[in-house]
Parts: C-alpha cells; sequence; structure tokens
C-alpha cells in the first residue's frame, strides 16, 4: 500500500509541475513577461532588474528552471496594482474564502448526502422523485443565477439579510448557502446513483437472504460500498472549492480569492493569476492524494499485496 | 511438398513491468518461446493448453498480427511480409482468422450481409451486384438463408453469429483458417454443428485449420495432429488418438486425466500439484518442473528438447520413455 | 366475446407516450424554440438591440403593468429586453454549439490517436487529459484569459477545450476495445486500411456515445460561457450575450429585476432542456450506457 501512495504522490507532484509548465509556457506565449508581470509604465530600471533577476535574456530552458526555483521559492512576481509580492496577496485572502467555503461544503455534505442515501433506499417515492427534480437544478442553474434569485428574495424583497458586503456573520449566510445548495444537489445525485448501484448487486441479495435486517444490510453492506464512489467526488469537490467561490464571491463582494482572481484577470495582473492558478492546482492534488489515502484505507482491495507482476 | 504453413523456432518476447510505474524492474515475458511445426493444405493441427500457455500469441504470430521476435512464419514458402504494408494487406487473402467471441468480432451497427462482403470491397473483388450475389452464396455455405442477409448481429443467434464469422471470413478463399477456440463461447448442442460445419467446410475446399481450443474432446475430434503447450513451448506433439489414449509428457497425462469420463470404476487422476506459474516467472530447466510428481534433477537443469519418440510422436520430457505407459482405468 | 368499441384508440395514444415521455416533448419543443429564434434572429426582434429609447427607460415586462411596446421591459438606456433577448440567445447558442462542436472533434480526435499510436503518444496524451482534469476549467480560462486578453475567437475556442478530455477518454476507451478483440481488429485483420476502421467502423459505432456526451458539454459550456461574461470577461459590449445581461440587470435587481430574470430564466431552461434530452436519448440510444 505504501507503493500505492508513494506512486500517488509521485503522480500529484507531476501533476503540479505540469501546472507550473502550463503557466510557464502561457506566459511567454502571450508577449513578454517582464513588460507584463511588471506593466508597460514601469520605470525602466525596474524592467532591466526584473529581467536580470528572472533571467529573461538567457536561453528558454534556462528561463523555465530558473522559473521553477522561483515559484518553488515562493516568489512568482509582485502585483502590478499595488507592488507587493502576490503570494502574499493572494494568501490574505484566503481565510476570507475559507470562511464561506468550508461551511458550505459542510452544508454540502449534510444535506447531500443524506438524501441521496434516503431517496436510494425509498427509490420511486415521492420523496426520491422530489430530490432527483430538485437536484437537477445543481447543474442546470449558474450559480450566479442562484445568487442573484436569492438575493432578490431575501435582501430585496424580506430584507432578511444583507445582499453584499462582508461585515459581520449575517453577510456570510447568503453566499454560503449559494455554495451549499448547487454542491448538494449535485452530491444527493451522485449518492443516489452511486447507492443504487451498490443496492443493485448480488452480495445485497445475498445478506438480506441470510436473514440480516434491511437496517444492518445497509449499513454493514451497503453504505461502506458506496462509500468508496461518493469519496471520488468529494474529493473532486474539495479540489474546486476555489473555482466555486470565484463567482460566489463576485455576487456578494466577497473580498475571498475568487474575487481577487476575477479582478486580477480584469486588470491583467499576471503575478496574482499565477500564484492563484498554483493554489488551485495544489488544492486539487492534495485532496486527490487524501482521497486516495481515504481509498486505501476503506478500500480493502487496495490493501492487499499488488497485483501479480505485469500483464 | 512444401507445407502451407511452416513455423520454426518462433519466439515472442514482451517487456513487462512488475507493479506500477516507476517502480518494479522490468522482466520478459516469453509468450512464445521456440514453437515449430508444419501444417500441410487440408490438415488441422490442433493447439490445446492451459490459458498462459500462448496459443493465441502463436495464432497471431502465424498471421502476422504481432511481430516476431525471432525465429520465421513461411506461407507457402514464402516469409510473412512486414505487418501493415501492401504485401501484408494482400496475404490477408491467404489467410484468416475465426475468433471465440463472435459478438465481439462482428460490428453491431452493420447487416451481416454486408459484413460477409466487406472483405471483397477491401480487395476490390469484382462489382457491387456479384459481391451481394457471393455473399448470398457464402450464407448458403455455411447453412443460413438468405433473408439472414439483412439481419444485424444482435439478432442473430451465437451459432448464426459464429457461421457469419466462418463466412467472412472464408468469401476470400484462404487456404489458412486459424480458429481461436471458436466454439468455446456458445451452447453444447450448438457447437457440434459449428464443429460438423468447419469438417464439412475442409472436406469441400481443402482448408486447413490451426484449431485451438482448450477443449480436448472437441481437438481430438478435429484435428489429424495435436501439440499441447505449456508456458510458450510444445511439450508433446503427435497423434490424437495415440496421444489421447497414452501421453507422454508428464502434463499431458494430468490434462487427459482430468477429461471427465462418464464410465463406472475410477481412473487414475493425476493431480498436478502447486499452482499454474506466472509467465513472467519462468522456472528454470523444465518449465514444467515445480508441478511434475515424476520431475528428478536433471529436469530442474536442463530444457528438455522435443524429440521423437517410438511412435512417431514428440515430446519435450526427459523420462519420455521411462514413465508408465498408460493411466487408463 | 362481444368486441368493445373504444372512442378512441387508448392503446396507441400511452404507448406515443411511452416513447416520447411528456417532460422531452416539452423540452424539445424549448430547444425548437431557441433554435428557431436563434436563427431568425434578425426578423424575430421588434428593436435593434442597440436601440435608445430613452423615454421607456427601464419600463416593466408587459405581465408586471407595462406596455405592449416592450413585451419584456427595457433596460436603464431604454433598450428592449425582448430584442436583447434574442440576440443573446443566438449569440449564446452558437458559442455553446461550436465550442462542442470543438471539444467533440479535438476530443475524439486525440482518443484516436492515443488508442492507435499506443506506448509514447498515448502517454503524452493521456498526461494532457490528466492536465486538463486535474484543474477545474473555470480557472484555466481564466488564467489564458488574463494571459491572452479577450477576443471573440479566443473565447470560442476557449469554450472548445472544455471538456474536451471526456470526448478524449470515451474516444480511447472504446477504440481500445474494439481494438484489442473486437470488430476493428477483426476488419484490420481482413486487410482494411486504417481509413476505414477508423471512419466506417469505429466512428459509427462510438457516436451515439459521443452524441451523449455533447448533450452534457452543451449546457455545461453554456453556463461557463454565461458565468465569464456574467464577471465581464467573457463576451464584451456591444456584443450581447445572456450571461452579459444578467451581469448589467444585476445593478438594477431592486428596481427592475426583469432585467436579470429574463436572461437568467432562458439560461435555466435551455440547459434544463439539453439535459432532459440527453437523458432521454442515453436511454434511448443504448440502454446498457450509464
Amino acid at each position: 500500500m505504501l507503493r500505492y501512495l508513494a506512486g500517488r504522490l509521485l503522480r500529484a507532484l507531476f501533476t503540479i509541475f505540469l501546472v507550473i509548465t502550463f503557466a510557464f509556457f502561457v506566459l511567454h506565449a502571450s508577449g513578454d513577461p517582464a513588460l507584463m508581470i511588471l506593466s508597460a509604465d514601469a520605470p525602466p530600471e525596474a524592467i532591466k532588474a526584473f529581467r536580470a533577476a528572472w533571467g529573461l535574456d538567457r536561453p528558454l530552458w534556462v528561463q523555465y528552471l530558473n522559473y521553477i526555483a522561483h515559484a518553488l521559492g515562493g516568489d512568482l512576481g509582485n502585483s502590478m496594482r499595488d507592488g507587493r509580492p502576490a503570494v502574499q496577496i493572494v494568501l490574505e485572502r484566503v481565510p476570507a474564502t475559507l470562511a464561506i467555503t468550508l461551511p458550505a461544503f459542510a452544508l454540502k455534505l449534510a444535506i447531500g448526502i443524506p438524501a441521496g442515501i434516503y431517496a436510494a433506499l425509498h427509490r420511486n417515492s415521492l420523496a426520491d422523485r422530489l430530490t432527483m427534480m430538485l437536484s437537477v437544478a445543481g447543474f442546470t442553474v449558474p450559480s450566479f443565477v442562484l445568487a442573484l434569485v436569492l438575493v432578490l428574495i431575501f435582501a430585496v424583497k424580506l430584507g432578511w439579510l444583507p445582499s453584499a458586503g462582508s461585515d459581520g456573520p449575517a453577510s456570510a449566510v447568503l453566499p454560503i448557502v449559494t455554495l451549499g445548495i448547487a454542491g448538494a444537489a449535485i452530491l444527493a445525485r451522485f449518492t443516489r446513483s452511486a447507492m443504487l448501484e451498490v443496492l443493485g448487486q448480488p452480495y445485497i441479495r445475498a445478506a438480506s437472504a441470510k436473514g440480516l435486517s434491511w437496517r444492518r444490510v445497509v449499513t454493514e453492506h451497503a453504505l461502506p460500498n458506496a462509500a468508496i464512489p461518493t469519496t471520488t467526488i468529494v474529493g473532486f469537490m474539495v479540489g474546486t472549492l476555489i473555482a466555486g467561490a470565484v463567482v460566489v464571491e463576485s455576487v456578494f463582494a466577497w473580498p475571498g480569492i475568487g474575487r481577487l482572481l476575477v479582478s486580477a484577470v480584469a486588470n491583467r495582473d499576471l503575478a496574482v493569476v499565477q500564484v492563484i492558478l498554483l493554489l488551485v492546482a495544489a488544492t486539487m492534488v492534495t485532496a486527490n492524494i487524501i482521497v486516495d489515502f481515504v481509498y486505501g484505507w476503506i478500500d480493502p482491495r487496495m490493501r492487499s499485496k499488488g497485483v501479480v507482476g505485469g500483464h | 511438398m512444401t507445407a502451407l504453413l511452416e513455423v520454426s523456432d518462433l519466439v515472442r518476447k514482451y517487456e513487462v513491468r512488475r507493479g506500477a510505474w516507476p517502480f518494479g524492474q522490468v522482466a520478459t515475458l516469453q509468450a512464445v518461446d521456440g514453437v515449430s511445426f508444419r501444417l500441410e493444405a487440408g490438415r488441422t493441427l490442433g493447439l490445446v493448453g492451459e490459458s498462459g500457455c500462448g496459443k493465441t500469441t502463436t495464432a497471431k504470430l502465424v498471421l502476422g498480427l504481432v511481430p516476431i521476435t525471432s525465429g520465421s512464419v513461411t506461407i507457402a514458402g514464402e516469409p510473412l511480409p512486414p505487418i501493415g504494408s501492401m504485401e501484408w494487406r494482400a496475404i490477408r487473402r491467404r489467410m484468416q482468422m475465426v475468433y471465440q467471441d463472435p459478438l465481439g468480432a462482428l460490428d453491431r451497427r452493420l447487416s451481416v450481409g454486408r459484413q460477409v462482403m466487406e472483405p471483397l470491397a477491401i480487395h476490390g473483388i469484382g462489382e457491387p451486384k456479384q459481391r451481394r450475389d457471393k455473399a448470398l452464396a457464402m450464407l448458403d455455405a455455411v447453412g443460413l438463408a438468405a433473408h439472414h442477409f439483412d439481419r444485424y448481429p444482435h439478432e442473430l443467434s451465437g451459432g448464426q453469429r459464429q457461421r457469419i464469422v466462418l463466412g467472412r471470413a472464408l468469401i476470400l478463399d484462404p487456404q489458412l483458417l486459424v480458429c481461436d477456440e471458436p466454439i468455446s463461447a456458445l451452447d453444447v448442442s450448438i457447437q457440434a454443428q459449428v464443429v460438423n460445419l468447419l469438417l464439412d467446410l475442409q472436406q469441400r475446399l481443402g482448408l486447413a485449420y490451426l484449431f485451438i481450443s482448450h477443449d480436448l474432446r472437441m481437438v481430438r475430434q478435429v484435428s489429424h495432429e495435436v501439440a499441447v503447450m505449456y508456458l510458450g513451448r510444445i511439450v508433446e506433439q503427435g497423434d490424437p488418438d495415440r496421444l489421447f489414449a497414452a501421453p507422454a509428457h508428464p502434463y499431458t497425462r494430468a490434462l487427459v486425466s482430468a477429461i471427465p469420463v462418464a464410465r463406472r470404476g475410477r481412473r487414475q487422476r493425476l493431480v498436478l500439484a502447486g499452482e499454474p506459474p506466472n509467465p513472467v516467472d519462468r522456472p528454470g530447466g523444465c518449465a514444467f518442473h515445480p508441478r511434475c510428481p515424476f520431475a528428478v534433477e536433471r529436469c530442474r537443469v536442463e530444457t528438455p528438447a522435443l524429440r521423437q519418440l517410438g511412435d512417431g510422436r514428440q515430446a519435450a520430457c526427459h523420462l519420455a520413455e521411462e514413465l508408465p505407459k498408460s493411466l487408463a482405468a | 366475446m362481444s368486441a368493445v368499441t373504444e372512442p378512441f384508440p387508448r392503446g396507441s395514444i400511452s404507448r406515443f407516450f411511452e416513447a416520447w415521455p411528456p417532460l422531452t416533448l416539452i423540452a424539445l419543443g424549448w430547444i425548437a424554440l431557441m433554435v428557431v429564434v436563434a436563427l431568425g434572429a434578425d426578423f424575430l426582434a421588434p428593436y435593434s438591440f442597440t436601440a435608445l429609447d430613452l423615454r421607456a427607460r427601464l419600463s416593466p415586462p408587459v405581465f408586471m403593468g407595462g406596455s405592449w411596446a416592450h413585451p419584456l421591459g427595457s433596460d436603464e438606456l431604454g433598450r428592449d429586453v425582448l430584442s436583447r433577448l434574442i440576440m443573446s440567445i443566438r449569440l449564446s447558442l452558437l458559442i455553446a454549439f461550436c465550442g462542442t462542436l470543438i471539444a467533440a472533434a479535438f476530443g475524439t480526435t486525440m482518443g484516436f490517436v492515443a488508442a492507435h499510436f499506443r506506448r509514447k503518444v498515448e502517454a503524452v496524451v493521456l498526461m494532457m487529459i490528466d492536465f486538463q482534469a486535474s484543474v477545474p476549467f473555470l480557472i484555466i480560462a481564466l488564467a489564458v484569459l488574463a494571459f491572452f486578453g479577450n477576443s471573440l475567437i479566443l473565447f470560442v475556442v476557449l469554450m472548445g477545450l472544455n471538456s474536451w478530455e471526456r470526448y478524449a477518454r470515451i474516444a480511447r476507451g472504446l477504440t481500445l476495445s474494439a481494438n484489442e478483440q473486437g470488430y476493428a481488429a477483426a476488419v484490420r485483420q481482413l486487410g482494411a486500411s486504417n481509413l476505414r476502421v477508423y471512419g466506417l467502423h469505429v466512428l459509427p459505432n462510438i457516436a451515439s456515445t459521443l452524441i451523449v456526451s455533447m448533450t452534457i458539454t452543451f449546457p455545461e459550456t453554456i453556463l461557463l460561457e454565461s458565468g465569464l461574461s456574467f464577471l465581464g470577461l467573457g463576451v464584451q459590449p456591444p456584443l450581447s450575450s445572456l450571461g452579459n445581461m444578467v451581469g448589467y440587470g444585476r445593478e438594477y435587481l431592486t428596481r427592475a429585476p426583469w432585467i436579470m430574470l429574463c436572461p437568467a430564466a432562458v439560461i435555466v431552461l435551455s440547459t434544463l432542456s439539453i439535459s432532459i434530452v440527453g437523458d432521454w436519448l442515453r436511454d434511448r440510444l443504448d440502454p446498457t450506457l450509464r
């Protein structure tokens, strides 16, 4: 199992490498990096210093290595707007994003998984059909529409909650709910189909034919097996936390990474964009590794000795 | 007279990595390790062995579907052309393959008639009208009716599908047909029908068959000669009746003794010790020695060559002459 | 037994609805409507989408007390919401359509290439697929937009790179199994050229799976495009797409919510319809597919 994880770790590092390479090539393909990161009207000495520090007059592969060295050292340039290191700017905003994405994540799990399980256990009942219909909203209603509709109802018409800003916990409610509902819907749908697939397996019938109470069949056989694919999708959701926050933070003017990304793109503040890109990749990759760990732990097939060598 | 098919010291090696990349060392898998035989026109060579012994790989090598590592294959005196070349495509007309899974071998979106016609279109033979006529004639030859022409594969039974695959293979008038487990996926009652069809076609058209199977009784019925393979090598070869009545090689004895017999009285079962080995971890010396109940020191060290025994049979065993003659009940 | 004559043959009607569930019919109807609107946008729009009518600014739609002059209301500059909506439908659908086609063509080709050449080429393609799957496409899109700026063509190509890996995976998987033991190997063994094998055999067989994937990619592309346009990073003015209409409408949420609600409703109904039709197609084309 250790081998399996080590293999996965290597693959994860490789992916991050790929992302860094991608950023590097896109950066170079789109124009002169010095001008792009420092902005066209930076003083010529600053441009010169930047060039020297990043070795922009050296061959491409040297620049590439330089780039990686800088990236690993945490230096990806300074923000065009206020000149501070991009990494610092991004990290400052992380807590704000976590403040809404973590509760939203909890909400997704708390609503989505039980709903999916219930729907699967009571297939074709009213509850099941209702869950399915509502969950379709998860992938047909864009998050900004959901956000604006919630604002319209709760902030404008009813006036219970503020429509934007980040002062006080009340203003976090709508963003969290928006993020949570969409994810819960998708998770419910997915959990339901994972459960249904497991419930259709012969071993479930065998277990209940043995005389086990239905409750025990579900808790001891169905749920653990359905947990495996569900873990995958939950891991995927963790990896996409930031991406999900982009639109929601913009709608609610919430000062997190998502909103930072949007303004950085609009201003073409490339240093900040690069940092966020790497951060997202790192999050995704970490989430995958954690999922792989969890797999190795809960899926006994992984625990046994590796496959007979070769094909 | 040159044999239709002549295979000499055929070897096929694969490079395999144990465990997932990048861990695990690279090992060599000898799928086929020095196989030689001859096949005359109009005759059938049966190739038997357990899964993983290399029989399917041998078939693919003979047909030129897989590159040869070393050794040679000659068809009517000429060596196989390189894979994918124009000559290779042309030589398809001489030899064809029949598969284990007829449903998988057929395109489910096309009518079976069109699929039987397709080889003619590929090789540019005849006008479209003539092709259709030829296909209908072929359907008749394999025992199907004209109205089957427009059916789709999933609308036919397993036996009918295998007939279609046969028809498609035969429409180019090949001289050699390689049958890779052609009946193992069919119901037992249908198996006999298809086998009879194969025998009938062989008589009428003078086809040579390389018949691969793990079903010993079937092989005995259809073959003029049988070769038993184990871990990529032929361990025994000879006349089917004699081979099954008095097997020389210990492995063949075990196989034969495992054939269920509807007879009173017990036959002495030869049960093999150990597990079927991993082809990557070939045992040294005689590959069979870890499981052989008669193995001696020499078997561990020296690989036995396939040699002639008295009665026209060949076996690759150091002890072939000394072992008790038969295990009949 | 006496034959009972029914006033109308119930059997055939319920059979009709079995093959064509009502929900699917409605969904198909909506899609047809959208296509008609997109194609005939120039004829259907009562006003030019940039025409100003300053005396009728922010007038509500007909069902909220407005007049028929602007059936769906008007925005802050007096521009007719219905006309803008029609033009936006056309642009958004066009972008989503082109994007989906590009993704399908590119992805399928990559899948074929990977399955056909194997080893190194396949490893490279798999790496690309992994990369695409490892970072949410929204982020990749934003990064590319940041680096390259925004032009409509770049944007459409970017939409075309959304989800290509899904097609590549499908094409590769199905081609591999066809090649290994299946019909592709059989036909190739008969002497067929690669063109024949891929064009006449593999492609028609995987087409239904690809089409079902397209019904998933299409709504995703609409959502992606409208999201980016909403943020102001997608379709730029003076062009109008469903996304940026919602973006503009956001400022007038309190006073004139219809500016935002109309395009939002169209987005939701369109993606919903395509998903419903996609589910139905999947069931119809191959019941063994998940």
